[in-house]
């Protein structure tokens, strides 16, 4: 699956759907990697925030699970370390009838770089 | 004229500045995705991989050409060495570097191979006379061919792995703004906006004009904040990885080297290495341990920004501008014991006769001490190559008949691709294995080595 452009807007989004993401790196045999650095800054709609570190996107799933209604904004970052692992993170949303309507991937393979996801979450009543 | 000119030159300047802010602004018919581009390149944020950092020749850590910088990174990797001194003429070396989580996450076991084209020792080439070309010819590839298993630790000490400091480059990345908030604001935007808008949406798509202009506005605010977050974290990024490039390595191993016995006698040997490197991660730590330990600048679970700050300008700046984020000059030590096997060579089917048969050889142990410098060479117009000088001077004890060998070595090697580099060595030694002359041997040797990073698209 090709990865989704590095900025994506998700609308509309329902409230009470489910938001996850979830990060790994693997090296280019597919063996599990621990040489990066993955994590998930989310605003809700009343301004407070969570912190997604790499010890709760790996292996994850970390998730929102009950959206409301208004915005969300999530920051994400994924640093490939010195050995230049695969760092993947996935994103998606899970409706109401356990469908995702939205679901994404995002790597970066780039030894000593961080490269940022930004997400756009609306959740429209 | 000086008077024309000047207001002219600040006109120009200022139309570049403007042109360039022109460019970044956005206007109604540009998609919300091309916006957000046009603050954040994707292209922008491509560095240099480190994985592919040259490490110089993977070849045998007993022979001479060697590096100071020994790769535990790549998962497989390979070489051949054309010599044209007389010892170790032609090798072919094989490297694997396995991880080995079993005492510390990321540690790591070499194993590598090393097979040499066989040549006649000279202590049974000269009994044999006109027999050696006849016994030559009965060696095989399989007759030199000397196997290494080796253990790096990685750890916040040791080791090129950035999963040991992942507190650390969290700690510095506190002080990097992060663009949420603005995000936010975008969502709560577009949930008040009746059209369903999405990335690839163009801004026109809002028919409320004043809805429609404060998207805009919070969209450029948002790349802005990006922007600058981004800008930030690759600067962050690059000078820590700059410095665990630069992280001594410490390695132990054993190496069992079989041998026909016109080659030479069995050896087995334990080797134990230390690289080090002026700017290190733990250099620059010991330096600026007041603002960059993480746990003496957090107070009730929240981070000392403003050290966070001074901590990250003094990183970047004690890093270097070095582009790429390669390894810098760095020193190895290495200390082997060495044992072979005392032997009894019998040489009757090569119709030689006593007293030349059989050739006795004692068994010897000896110390080999190594001393080995490289640095990579800021050259831009050969970009990505480094030099490596190594010493070794073995101390044979045994033996009264054996004299000490000295071996000394240069490399250069140039990377011509991720994958490939070509080393070129020449090597002086004050004579060949296993005799006690005294023929002093310079030779030069050719050679190609190919590597498999961890990632990427490296095929063999």
């Amino acid at each position: 699956m090709a990865d989704c452009p590095e900025f994506v807007i998700w609308n509309p989004l329902k409230p009470g759907w489910k938001f996850f993401a979830q990060a790994s790196a693997a090296t280019n045999t597919g063996t599990a990697s621990n040489d990066f650095d993955a994590s998930v800054h989310v605003v809700q709609p009343g301004g407070s925030a969570s912190d997604w570190t790499k010890a709760d996107l790996d292996p994850g799933p970390e998730s929102i699970d009950s959206l409301e209604a208004g915005g969300y904004g999530a920051s994400a970052r994924l640093v490939s370390g010195p050995s230049g692992p695969t760092v993947t993170l996935r994103a998606w949303i899970v409706d109401a009838a356990g469908a995702k309507p939205f679901d994404c991937t995002w790597t970066n393979s780039d030894a000593g770089t961080e490269f940022h996801v930004s997400i756009v979450l609306v959740v429209k009543a | 004229m000086s008077r024309a000119i000047k207001p002219l030159g600040a006109f120009l300047l200022m139309m570049a500045i403007a042109a360039g802010a022109i460019a970044q602004q956005c206007t109604p018919d540009d998609t919300i995705l091309v916006c957000w581009r046009k603050y954040n390149s994707v292209a922008a944020k491509t560095a240099q991989s480190v994985a592919t950092t040259n490490t110089g020749t993977p070849s045998a850590t007993t022979q001479a050409a060697a590096t100071a910088l020994r790769d535990f990174q790549s998962l497989f990797s390979a070489g051949i060495d054309a010599g044209t001194v007389v010892e170790n003429a032609t090798s072919v070396t094989l490297d694997w570097n396995i991880p080995f989580p079993f005492v510390e996450d990321n540690d790591r076991i070499k194993l590598q191979t090393f097979f040499t084209d066989p040549w006649l020792a000279a202590d049974v080439s000269t009994p044999l006379g006109s027999g050696a070309a006849t016994a030559k010819s009965q060696l095989t590839n399989f007759d030199d061919v000397a196997t290494l298993i080796s253990y790096s630790p990685v750890n916040q000490r040791f080791g090129r792995s950035i999963a040991p400091h992942i507190d650390f480059l969290r700690y510095l990345e506190t002080a990097n703004s992060d663009p949420a908030t603005q995000l936010q604001k975008i969502a709560q935007l577009l949930a008040d906006v009746p059209q369903t808008i999405l990335e690839g949406s163009k801004f026109s798509e809002i028919t409320d004009p004043a809805q429609q202009a404060a998207v805009i506005a919070q969209v450029e605010a948002a790349a802005a904040a990006e922007q600058k977050s981004s800008a930030r974290a690759t600067a962050i990024v690059k000078a820590l990885t700059q410095v665990i490039n630069n992280q001594p390595q410490i390695y132990a191993g054993g190496t069992y080297h079989y041998r026909n016995s016109l080659v030479g006698p069995d050896e087995v040997s334990v080797k134990g290495t230390f690289e080090l490197s002026p700017k290190s991660l733990n250099r620059f730590l010991q330096s600026n341990d007041s603002v960059c330990d993480p746990a003496k600048n957090m107070t009730s679970g929240k981070v000392n920004a403003a050290n966070a700050a001074t901590c990250t300008s003094r990183l970047v700046s004690f890093a270097g501008t070095a582009s790429p984020a390669t390894a810098s000059d760095r020193l190895a030590f290495a200390i082997e014991y060495k044992r072979a096997k005392g032997e009894s060579v019998d040489l009757t089917k090569f119709m030689v006769v006593p007293p030349n048969t059989p050739v006795v050889r004692p068994a010897t142990t000896s110390l080999i001490y190594s001393l080995t410098y490289g640095r990579p060479l800021p050259n831009a117009k050969i970009k990505d190559a480094r030099v490596d000088v190594a010493v070794n001077y073995t101390n044979i004890s045994n033996d009264p008949t054996m004299t000490n060998r000295f071996v000394a070595s240069l490399t250069f090697s140039q990377k011509v691709s991720d994958t490939m580099t070509l080393p070129l060595s020449i090597t002086y030694a004050n004579h060949t294995q296993y005799l006690p002359q005294t023929d002093r041997r310079l030779g030069v040797h050719f050679g190609v080595s190919y590597k498999i990073p961890n990632s990427g698209t490296g095929q063999y």
